[in-house]
């Protein structure tokens, strides 16, 4: 698998760098503006398009067919997907987790505000990719690509329409309904990413090169 | 050692390569125990299939010419003098069958020619 | 076990094309040709052995193991080069050894630079900067550089000019000195393959039509010129295909069916690979 990895990331190195921009860029602007929340998704998004694009590289290059020739199995295949897609997302969620420490430390948001943002950025980052890669293996880059912009996009509407109608629900949150609640988005997430990595080896089996 | 092959000479690739050897052994070019190189090399180096090397090597071999030894490669064997005296006798009777019928299509006669063969002899000596 | 490789009654269908019960072994030490022309199925029986398609029926072996493209102790032994890039642009060779050395048990290093110098390639450019040519010496590099047994090599000479083509065939033949290696290379460009192959298969619209000696092939096979009516008053079984012009016609004959004496030109690999597809060659 380190030599899949070594793979990507070389083919990688010259968007690696646009990406890390993009990150500081983010970030900053979270810092700035102050609405930590937004941005902070922003990065979790790019993250997980980060980790999506190494599909380009590999479809443009028929990759796939090649590597299978090589001693690797599925397994590993699909493991170093996973894999680049976590770094990528750790990545990216590191830089959220530095900006939003100098908003705690300035007292503009709470600590339990920020471990809320950091956890949320991680497991929707987490359930994103568990939905995208299975995706792309499927359908490809491009049809594949599509599906996960019409998905982000419920995704947000979804957001949108909870955050206008639960206030008016009178739901009130308690601090440990919140920690209750990010615990076992934190489960559900690893859970969703085993699921997504067993359903991706499946696809891969059946794929043809 | 040369071994040249012509594509456009319409005799097989594999014969050509064994009428030369035996040539440069009738000839005295190749002695006994000399090595020849592998099959393999002189594919290779004819950029020829190792097939066709391999089956002039087997002709060879057939014909006594060489004796192949699985891993150390093919030699030239011991010469049998019968089988020398065969071939250069062959080839005589092909030489002076082409002589015979040049003689018919110009009239020359059968005592004609055994003078010449006999003028020709006390000229060597 | 004397095989390299062994097809026994592979069969694919696809919608619109199929693979028809594909039997064809290469023995150690030689060279295949596959041959054919596009469409035929060439491709897809290379990747049907080397498991990177499923196949409907029949059976794969790799020096006497059975083969379905997911053991890797297998894949160690066999180099690939693919008709299409396989390495991405933006890798350097540089990157691509240290990729491959992680990947490959037996990856030998210095074997890739050996190469990389003999056909000439930087260290440093990347793979988008190499011309066509250059990239499949490339992919044929680091087949070369992990001690495989053998190489599939799929169109890798389309597309290249002679002399590198030349350069290419020299690899190979110096790869086949070491009688355990085997190539097995598919190409529409005749020429190259007459010149090394050991054995020759020809395939037409996804059956085997033949799968020869190249030498038994050759001398099997003969051309007739003459009229048509000569021919039509040949045994059917001696004629395999025939190409009729306005002044008489030519025939691929099978020399040991034909008549006696019949003077008939020798035949290279591209005619009687016409006469099947174009004279309405049986198999």
């Amino acid at each position: 698998m380190k030599g899949l990895l070594l793979h990507d990331l070389f083919i990688m190195k010259k968007q690696g760098k646009t990406y890390l921009l993009f990150l500081l860029f983010f970030a900053c602007m979270g810092f700035v503006s102050g609405n930590v929340a937004f941005f902070s998704s922003f990065l979790a998004i790019y993250a997980v398009s980060f980790g999506s694009s190494v599909f380009t590289y590999h479809e443009q290059c028929n990759w796939d067919a090649y590597a299978n020739t090589l001693p690797l199995n599925r397994k590993q295949i699909i493991g170093s997907l996973y894999l680049l897609n976590g770094l990528a997302l750790l990545l990216g969620g590191s830089f959220s987790l530095l900006g939003n420490l100098f908003l705690v430390l300035n007292r503009e948001i709470s600590m339990e505000e920020y471990i809320a943002l950091t956890v949320t950025i991680f497991t929707v980052g987490a359930f994103m990719i568990s939905f995208d890669l299975p995706l792309f293996l499927k359908f490809g880059c491009e049809r594949g690509r599509t599906i996960m912009m019409g998905s982000y996009i419920v995704l947000f509407l979804a957001f949108m329409i909870a955050g206008k109608f639960l206030p008016g629900l009178g739901v009130s949150l308690t601090e440990e309904a919140v920690y209750r609640a990010l615990c076992a988005a934190c489960i559900l997430a690893l859970l969703c990413l085993c699921i997504s990595y067993r359903i991706s080896v499946g696809i891969y089996r059946k794929k043809e090169f | 050692m040369n071994i040249t092959i012509s594509n456009a000479s319409g005799k097989p690739i594999y014969e050509q390569i064994s009428e030369q050897i035996k040539a440069m052994v009738l000839s005295g070019e190749l002695r006994e125990g000399d090595a020849l190189p592998s099959m393999r090399l002189l594919a290779k180096e004819l950029r020829i299939s190792v097939i066709t090397t391999k089956r002039a090597y087997e002709e060879l071999e057939r014909e006594g010419f060489l004796i192949s030894y699985t891993g150390k490669g093919s030699f030239i064997a011991g010469q049998n003098p019968e089988l020398l005296r065969e071939h250069k006798r062959r080839e005589i009777e092909e030489h002076l069958g082409q002589a015979v019928e040049l003689s018919r299509f110009c009239g020359v006669s059968e005592e004609e020619m055994v003078e010449i063969l006999r003028m020709m002899y006390q000229e060597t000596l | 076990m004397e095989e390299a490789i062994r097809l026994e009654h592979v069969e694919k269908r696809y919608r619109g094309f199929a693979l028809k019960d594909v039997n064809l072994t290469l023995p150690k030490g030689s060279i295949m040709g596959l041959i054919g022309e596009n469409g035929a199925g060439k491709s897809t029986i290379l990747k049907a052995a080397l498991g990177l398609i499923h196949k409907d029926a029949g059976n794969v072996f790799l020096f006497g193991r059975e083969f379905d493209g997911s053991d890797s102790s297998l894949k160690e032994q066999i180099g690939v080069v693919m008709d299409t890039l396989s390495f991405s642009g933006e890798l350097t060779l540089k990157n691509i050894n240290r990729i491959m050395k992680e990947i490959y048990r037996n990856w030998e290093e210095d074997t890739f630079l050996h190469y990389q110098e003999v056909f000439e390639l930087s260290g440093n450019k990347k793979v988008r900067e190499l011309s066509r040519g250059m990239r499949m010496k490339l992919s044929l590099a680091a087949a070369l550089s992990h001690r495989a047994k053998l190489l599939v090599l799929d169109e890798c000479t389309s597309g290249l000019d002679p002399i590198s083509r030349d350069e290419l065939l020299d690899v190979f033949l110096d790869f086949i000195q070491d009688e355990a290696n085997s190539i097995l290379i598919s190409s529409h460009i005749l020429s190259d393959l007459e010149k090394i192959c050991d054995y020759i298969t020809f395939i037409h619209k996804g059956e085997v039509c033949f799968s020869k000696r190249k030498d038994l092939l050759l001398d099997s096979y003969g051309v007739f010129h003459g009229t048509k009516a000569a021919i039509r008053e040949m045994d059917s079984a001696a004629v395999i295909g025939v190409r009729e012009n306005a002044f008489g016609a030519d025939a691929l004959v099978l020399r040991k069916r034909a008549p006696l004496g019949l003077p008939l030109d020798p035949a290279d690999i591209e005619t009687i690979m016409l006469y099947y597809v174009r004279g309405g060659g049986k198999r």
